[in-house]
């Protein structure tokens, strides 16, 4: 298992965040606190708005996705994926997912609306049926594929998802960061909370704690690998998910990003789908 | 003869003391050097051998706990490589199954449905959950218009009209995968089941706090709603529940057990002081056997902490016979130390005898194949070795150190010579009695049903035992087998030749009587397909193509809830399925043949997909059938070694052979009586044969060695050899059998029927075994005289009595 190395990591922000709790449990009179409270859920939402800014305006993109799932006896099965997304102004982004490996799969095609408030809309193609169906699902919380990421993990990450607290400053991966705290707006998330970690100079989420329905931390996502698209865009091409819980463990690889390909409004409609492959 | 002896019976005095024996005369300059220096230096001897024992001692500290069924298997087991691989691929099966029974007979109300939609969210915040399972949140996809909704029974009861709830009813009521599981027939008990996903280092904690949570929870619902009773079962209850009434025992029933037994000996041997010595000489002995435990890394486990009350019985053997020896001769008149000295001489060599031929019997249980009955072997082996070496050596300096009475008059008031006077003047009468009775008992014990099942283990006082009951009563099975079945040819599980044979199969599961439920993702598939062609009753079927399966699996994977994913029935590289099927409460061996009647049918009608069954059910189930066999055949090994030992030490071929009938018929007739009056054992009857095995032996062995010394060396007549031996070692005999009879009899008590059974077994044991010696015994022995003595003549030439 492949854990030691990470809990080495994970061990001193750990240490960290519970000597920060003490302090503050100590050291704040419960005013205090709650003016605290308030500054920080400031702070948090203002850098996930940040964040977010500093996305705007790419316009779409595509990428190769390879997800590798190892399993026991050191086993890694690979499923291929083509992901489209497209920016939409006021709401969240328009994504869809083509696949092209395990071969019983290929050209089976997901479209997913997201939304900044409401539930996302997902539409879904099976080629073996040929028909385009709807797929109304208000907790997709479950993993997605088997894998150790859940559908909500890879959705649009739209500031208005969640509720925001600025946990404090650190170091993660060599770059100082804020440690942001964001609880999911829909009840039906499947966590509780999770923590966040974006540098500081470029606003990327390098890491997520994800806590799960009772409050237990459940998986770490890292990302890794950045590159620079378009002098602005941040993509990383290694994201890996360990989950504690379980001890098993996910990586996506991405490659061959594409930015402003010029897809239009209708390649993502329902109807499009049919002709994805 | 009988009138010479009645006044001046031939008690072992100093003039004759020593084994006296030929085949350890050898051994005498070593005992008289050890014996004198032990009475010497008493104090040094107490303090140099207690100072060894403490650092043997500290082993103990090093001492943990096992859990688990690992430890029961050898690594290259199928049974254990079936189930680690079910448990790697699919989760463990760890559970908390909330069992709510509706009194007024119908689970489906408002008001009981909002407590079972309260109940299955508040499971989810159970310490360790993983996945939780209802009638409530189970998915069922269901088709509007061009949309598939895939989407719990039920979230929200409270905007439920009745109309609403009877179409939720029926729906519940026609799906394979939740009536007999879930839910039952008549929908008046219906179940909540969560996963666990418990870190086996730190399991023990984590099973208390999932229980604690679970027990909070049960009695909070029942609480809100006065309708619904809730019981709690699954393998974190059965776990919690066996540490909960062991720690009962071993907090309250063990020390009692203790107790009786030192007061008895206190009474018996008219001496508290003996009893006193007794404790320390016990304690003793099981610091060095679970110090040599501890220091040796063994794991203690549900089989070897038996291992200190073995040790105990035989320090308590050790200790009667020496006390027994010594107040005799004290109370005769005779000097302290010298009656000390008369004490050691006459029974160092029989305890010696007894003690390593024990401890020889039990290592052999090292031929066992289950690592756990192999350890105990070992510590009680070295825990025996240590009741030895503290009885001769720290003892003695203790009954120096301590003020014993030395008032004439007091004798231990058993009236052993009259007891002898009985036996002989009824000798036939008693030799073809028992002979008969005996025969006709044991030829019950084949009709005995081994058995061991944890449902079986707890007592009408434990809720568990409720609970089960319920399950297998009312709601389903209280028992599983999972088949991980492997794709054809290591390709995909959406291959429709594969699941056509994994449906066949589950179809045949269905019918037979003792399953009750089959859980299969062909169901899920079948529905799917239905749902994806506009719920159309005739595509209710599996999907015809690799393509169409895969596609299905994919739709259904991104739709489900956390918690309520495919990952327990569809492995991650999709190669493989788990079926589950749900069994009424079945005896060990009934389990283990359904699995073979299962891996049977496969092999002959879908040999494409042959598979084992597998699962903790039928681990248990494997597990008590082999620890029952395992201890059974070990302890007939060890008897049948001791006798060996026997045949060298005495070097008589034939006493060896006549220590067999004291060695092995005490057990058998227990266990014949326990055919005839009760039927079914547990794994109970295991620990009985080991935890008695020291004190049969110790009965026989002195028996035997007295009687032999008597007809042999003192050249009595077999029927006043039996008297000499009665005087001798009868009184010691009967006090270490009384009081340990009794003390285990103090388990009958627990409301672990392991331990009550075990308890009320050992007592009879023990019990049978010293009747036999008495009165059974006896007249074998003067019967077979003629047989076992042929050479008298020359012994009396050689060794003239003194």
């Amino acid at each position: 298992m492949t854990r030691s190395p990470y809990l080495c990591r994970c061990a001193p922000a750990l240490l960290g965040v519970f000597c920060t709790f003490a302090v503050l449990t100590i050291a704040n009179s419960s005013e205090r606190q709650a003016h605290g409270q308030s500054d920080a859920a400031t702070k948090g939402l203002e850098i996930a708005k940040e964040a977010s800014r500093r996305d705007d305006g790419f316009g779409d993109s595509q990428a190769l996705l390879t997800m590798a799932m190892t399993i026991q006896g050191g086993q890694t099965i690979n499923r291929e994926m083509r992901q489209k997304v497209l920016e939409v102004e006021g709401d969240g982004d328009k994504i869809m997912m083509v696949f092209d490996r395990p071969r019983d799969l290929k050209g089976t095609a997901i479209l997913t609306f997201t939304h900044k408030r409401e539930p996302d809309e997902q539409w879904v193609y099976l080629p073996a049926l040929k028909r385009v169906k709807r797929i109304s699902s208000a907790d997709r919380s479950g993993p997605f594929m088997g894998s150790e990421f859940a559908y909500e993990d890879l959705s649009s990450q739209e500031v208005e998802k969640y509720s925001y607290l600025y946990l404090r400053d650190e170091e993660w991966d060599g770059q100082l960061c804020f440690v942001v705290e964001r609880t999911p707006i829909d009840p039906n998330s499947g966590y509780t909370r999770q923590i966040t970690w974006i540098d500081q100079q470029e606003y990327r989420p390098l890491r997520v704690d994800y806590y799960d329905r009772k409050n237990e931390l459940l998986k770490t996502m890292t990302a890794s690998n950045f590159s620079q698209y378009l002098n602005q865009y941040w993509r990383p091409a290694e994201m890996v998910m360990y989950n504690h819980q379980n001890g098993k463990q996910t990586s996506l690889l991405f490659s061959d990003y594409n930015f402003r390909v010029g897809t239009r409004e209708s390649d993502f409609t329902p109807n499009a789908l049919t002709r994805a492959r | 003869m009988a009138s010479l002896f009645d006044k001046r019976a031939p008690r072992p005095d100093i003039a004759h003391v020593g084994m006296g024996d030929k085949g350890a005369t050898g051994l005498m300059p070593a005992q008289d050097r050890f014996i004198n220096l032990i009475l010497q230096y008493p104090l040094w001897m107490l303090t140099i051998n207690a100072a060894l024992v403490a650092v043997i001692a500290i082993g103990a500290s090093r001492l943990q706990v096992e859990t688990g069924i690992d430890i029961f298997f050898a690594d290259d087991d199928p049974n254990l490589l079936a189930q680690r691989s079910l448990d790697e691929t699919y989760g463990r099966e760890d559970n908390i199954l909330f069992i709510v029974e509706a009194v007024n007979g119908d689970i489906f109300t408002p008001e009981n449905l909002i407590s079972l939609v309260a109940l299955t969210l508040e499971a989810w915040q159970m310490p360790n959950s993983r996945r939780v399972d209802s009638v409530t949140n189970y998915l069922y996809p269901t088709v509007d218009g061009d949309d598939i909704i895939i989407a719990p029974l039920l979230d929200k009861a409270a905007q439920l009209d009745t109309a609403k709830i009877s179409g939720i009813r029926d729906l519940a009521l026609s799906e394979d995968a939740l009536v007999g599981r879930l839910l039952s027939s008549d929908a008046a008990v219906t179940g909540v089941n969560v996963s666990l996903n418990l870190n086996l280092r730190e399991k023990a904690g984590e099973v208390d706090e999932s229980v604690s949570f679970a027990r909070q929870l049960a009695a909070q619902i029942e609480n809100s709603n006065s309708n619904l009773r809730v019981y709690l079962a699954g393998w974190a209850v059965t776990e919690q529940t066996l540490a909960e009434v062991t720690t009962e025992d071993s907090s309250l029933l063990i020390p009692v057990l203790f107790v009786v037994v030192l007061v008895l000996l206190a009474f018996l041997l008219r001496s508290p002081f003996a009893s006193l010595c007794t404790v320390i000489v016990i304690l003793l002995s099981i610091a060095v056997g679970m110090g040599f435990a501890g220091w040796a890394g063994v794991g203690l486990n549900s089989v070897n902490v038996s291992a200190p009350t073995i040790i105990m019985t035989l320090a308590v053997a050790d200790c009667v016979h020496i006390f027994s020896a010594f107040l005799r001769q004290l109370r005769e008149g005779m000097p302290k130390r010298r009656a000390l000295e008369y004490g050691l001489r006459d029974t160092l060599y029989p305890i010696a005898l007894t003690s390593v031929t024990t401890a020889l019997g039990f290592l052999s249980m090292n031929f066992s194949d289950s690592p756990p009955f192999a350890q105990l072997g070992n510590v009680a082996a070295v825990g025996v070795l240590g009741a030895l070496w503290a009885s001769v050596t720290i003892l003695p300096g203790l009954i120096l150190l301590l003020p014993f009475r030395t008032k004439e008059g007091v004798s231990t008031g058993l009236p052993m010579d009259g007891l002898a006077r009985f036996v002989l003047s009824h000798q036939a009468w008693l030799r073809w009695g028992f002979t008969a009775s005996i025969v006709i008992i044991v030829s019950f014990i084949p009709r005995i049903d081994l058995n061991d099942d944890p449902s079986g283990y707890f007592s009408e006082a434990i809720p568990l035992y409720h609970a089960i009951n319920m399950i297998d009563s009312r709601l389903s099975g209280s028992q599983s087998i999972h088949y991980s079945i492997e794709a054809i040819d290591g390709e995909s599980i959406s291959d429709p030749d594969y699941l056509e044979q994994v449906a066949k199969f589950v179809n045949w599961l269905r019918e037979q009587p003792e399953v009750t439920n089959v859980e299969s993702f062909t169901d899920t598939l079948k529905r799917l397909n239905q749902v994806m062609h506009d719920n159309s009753q005739e595509w209710f079927r599996l999907p015809d193509s690799n393509e169409m399966a895969s596609q299905y699996v994919l739709l259904y994977e991104i739709s489900v809830p956390y918690g309520q994913d495919v990952t327990h029935q569809i492995n991650a590289s999709k190669s493989a399925l788990k079926i589950s099927a749900t069994v009424t409460n079945q005896q060990s061996s009934g389990l283990i043949a359904f699995e073979e009647r299962t891996r049977l049918w496969l092999e002959e009608n879908t040999p494409d997909i042959a598979s084992r069954g597998t699962g903790q059910s039928l681990s248990f189930a494997n597990i008590g059938l082999r620890n029952i066999h395992s201890m059974l055949y070990g302890s007939l090994v060890a008897i049948i070694l001791i006798s060996i030992c026997l045949i060298i030490a005495f070097r008589s071929i034939k006493f060896g052979i006549v220590s067999l009938i004291p060695n092995l018929f005490p057990a058998f007739v227990t266990l014949g009586l326990w055919s005839i009056f009760v039927g079914e054992v547990n794994i109970a009857a295991s620990v009985v044969f080991s935890i008695t095995l020291g004190i049969i032996v110790d009965d026989t062995t002195h028996f035997l060695v007295r009687y032999r010394q008597a007809r042999l060396i003192h050249s009595l007549s077999a029927e006043d050899a039996i008297r000499y031996t009665f005087n001798s070692v009868g009184g010691a005999l009967v006090t270490t059998s009384v009081a340990l009879a009794a003390g285990f009899f103090v388990l009958v008590a627990s409301d672990f029927s392991v331990n009550s059974t075990s308890g009320l077994l050992v007592a009879l044991t023990i019990f049978m075994a010293i009747l036999l010696d008495l009165l059974w015994l006896p007249t074998l022995l003067i019967k077979a005289d003629r047989w076992l003595v042929q050479r008298k003549p020359d012994q009396d030439q050689l060794e003239a009595p003194v």
